[in-house]
């Protein structure tokens, strides 16, 4: 027996013997929101209003070098033409060749102890987008106990009354403090302002009451600064890596924009529906390279998906800064989070009284997908009448996430708490009121890290 | 509409103009990714820290330091499959620091209710424990340190051999090597 074998029964004495506490769980949580909340207010927002003639002109010198040299993938060339999209920084892509309407300038509210900025508005033929950021009231605690927002998700109301429910909404939340980007439809064209109600509580528990706030729109880019889209197309990668292990996902490079300071890249995960549900890139797998094989520093945006297709798209996209830097710059995406569909269930006896707090270690095996999980344990959380629901799940090594509801009663999924490359997760639903007695919960689907390597080379992008 | 703080949804997913639909990764610059790391790191940080300082108080100032450091420099971090390293690095200068600035002042009890795990000594003998435990304070910080990285941080060899700098393998026999010495050394007294 060598020593890693004898060493074994005596692991667990040690580890016993020094194991120290965990962190008081709302120390951790209020910790989490400070830190979260940091970076929501680190993002740059570009707050000096410029269109400048001739930083334009540069940027069309750059876009025809662009243009003249940009290869994808070391044997296909193939061309970067200017769109009919400009970009406005953190808000979107905007069609140029129609008439458009911003935000003439950034609008600062207060209202009961809370702070609500609207960023940016682009209105275009095809949709309205919003940018807006809300400071919540109170100390920062009241919220982050909830867990949740001071807003629900605002409409806009039209010049003649109608209203406009938002499509979507995406961003991200560092409770209290937010940022959302709301997508509607199309304004009318006549509309020069737009009024944004935004659903807005004090207090966790009152009732919402609509903070209207009055948008003037203007028609010219003067109050923001616009950057010309640079389509690759075909939209293709580099030959032979665009599957590389016959995984069904394709990854591209689509669009390229070069601002002052950094470039946009934004692609685009195309992927087999017959095999996935749904995939997105692990961006902590995603790595751009230069000429030298040097890794180059980028920083994830918001995706501005505004082509339409079939259900078997997603968008992708960073920043990263080529200059001073020798090409050609190459982007490997080592792994994807892909969504398997599943119909597995389990049956969960939550006892005649069940309360808050309340927890059950189990031991349940259950095959979704094809793939081994186990449910470890299910615990009851809640305040304020709201009633959460988790389990914990052991998988497979690359299982990161499952998603389930309860056939007995209705139930709205929340977050994901599966750490990507690790394979045991909590994963809860919220229940409208607390579940009793016997219950069937379905497992729907399985999230997966699905490792491989796409790689896209671009050349030519200029560095200087 | 339901909004999903955690930014992954589970939904048909969908090319086109609904970003609520689909897998949602859509996320403030660089917050995802520092909040996964935040997420599968903060505990094994804290403990680390507490286990260095015995201290609740001054664990959680300690944490809260490191992140905010990690927090900082992070959009300058792109060392993937470092991230155990890097933080652990950070931590222990914040350690370093504290020691500094505190030389003087001697660690609090090592038997403070509020820092050691009572759940995780059921089932075994409490004074056979206490006496791993005072065998271990007795070794040399090196190799105290390798069982607070592996035991209480609970961090995988590789990720021990990266903030070490060391081969992973020689990361892994040091330690098998060192558990044989305990053993032999606690049954010697047994006996």
């Amino acid at each position: 027996m060598n020593n890693e074998d004898m060493a074994r029964p005596w692991e667990d004495a040690i580890r016993a013997a020094v194991r120290v506490r965990d962190a008081d769980p709302g120390f951790t949580r209020r910790l989490r929101g400070e830190l979260m909340r940091k970076t929501v207010k680190e993002i740059p927002i570009r707050r000096k209003p410029a269109f400048r003639p001739a930083w334009a002109a540069t940027m069309i010198v750059i876009a025809v070098l662009l243009g003249a040299f940009l290869v994808i993938g070391p044997e296909k060339v193939v061309a970067a033409l200017q769109s009919l999209f400009g970009y406005v920084p953190d808000a979107g892509f905007l069609r140029m060749d129609q008439p458009f309407r911003i935000l003439e300038r950034e609008i600062k509210e207060e209202r009961s102890g809370a702070t609500l900025y609207i960023r940016q508005v682009l209105a275009d033929g095809g949709r309205t987008v919003v940018v807006y950021e809300v400071d919540c009231p109170g100390p920062e605690t009241q919220w982050l106990k909830t867990s949740t927002y001071c807003t629900d998700a605002p409409s806009l109301r039209l010049p003649g009354g109608a209203r406009l429910e938002a499509l979507g909404l995406s961003g991200r939340s560092g409770l209290p403090y937010y940022r959302e980007r709301a997508e509607y439809a199309a304004l009318p064209p006549d509309a020069v302002s737009v009024a944004l109600i935004l659903p807005f509580r004090a207090k966790p528990g009152d009732p919402a009451w609509p903070w209207t706030v009055e948008i003037p729109l203007t028609s010219t880019a003067q109050s923001a600064t616009v950057y010309p889209v640079w389509e690759v197309t075909p939209a293709v990668p580099a030959a032979g890596t665009e599957d590389p292990l016959g995984q069904g996902i394709r990854f591209t490079v689509d669009r390229i924009v070069a601002m002052e300071e950094n470039y946009l890249l934004e692609g685009s995960l195309e992927w087999d529906p017959a095999r996935y549900a749904s995939a997105a890139p692990d961006y902590t797998q995603l790595e751009i390279a230069d000429g030298n094989g040097e890794l180059c520093a980028w920083e994830k945006v918001l995706p501005d998906s505004v082509s339409g297709g079939a259900g078997n798209w997603a968008a992708w996209a960073v920043r990263f800064n080529p200059r001073g830097r020798p090409g050609p710059f190459t982007v490997s995406a080592k792994s994807m989070i892909v969504e398997r569909p599943a119909s597995a269930s389990f049956e969960m006896d939550f006892g005649p009284a069940p309360f808050i707090g309340q927890t059950w270690a189990l031991d349940i095996p259950i095959r979704a997908a094809g793939y081994a999980l186990r449910v470890t344990s299910a615990w009851i959380d809640g305040n304020n009448g709201t009633v959460f629901v988790f389990f914990s799940f052991a998988g497979e090594r690359n299982a990161v996430a499952a998603g389930w509801e309860d056939a007995d009663q209705q139930t709205t999924p929340i977050g994901m708490d599966g750490l990507e490359g690790f394979s045991i997760f909590d994963i809860g639903a919220e229940y409208g009121h607390m579940p009793v007695g016997r219950h069937t919960i379905r497992v729907l689907s399985i999230r997966l890290m699905l490792s491989g390597e796409w790689t896209v080379r671009l050349e030519g992008i200029p560095a200087e | 509409m339901p909004r999903d703080e955690q930014s992954l949804q589970f939904a048909g997913g969908a090319k086109g103009k609904n970003p609520g639909a689909g897998i949602r990764m859509e996320t403030a610059p660089a917050a995802e990714a520092f909040e996964a790391v935040y997420d599968r790191f903060f505990q094994p940080v804290y403990r680390y820290i507490l286990s260095r300082v015995r201290n609740v108080p001054e664990a959680e100032d300690l944490a809260s330091q490191t992140f905010l450091t990690a927090l900082e420099s992070f959009p300058r971090f792109r060392e993937q499959g470092r991230t155990a390293a890097w933080l652990f690095t950070i931590a222990r200068n914040k350690i370093v620091d504290f020691y500094r600035q505190r030389s003087a002042s001697p660690l609090p009890d090592d038997e403070d209710p509020a820092v050691f795990a009572d759940d995780s000594n059921i089932g075994w003998d409490i004074e056979f424990l206490l006496s791993v435990r005072m065998r271990i304070s007795a070794l040399p910080e090196e190799e105290q340190e390798l069982i607070r990285l592996r035991y209480v941080a609970d961090l995988s060899f590789s990720e021990i051999a990266a903030l070490l700098g060391k081969r992973e393998d020689a990361v892994k026999k040091s330690l098998y090597r060192l558990i044989a010495r305990v053993r032999n050394e606690l049954e010697d007294r047994h006996e």
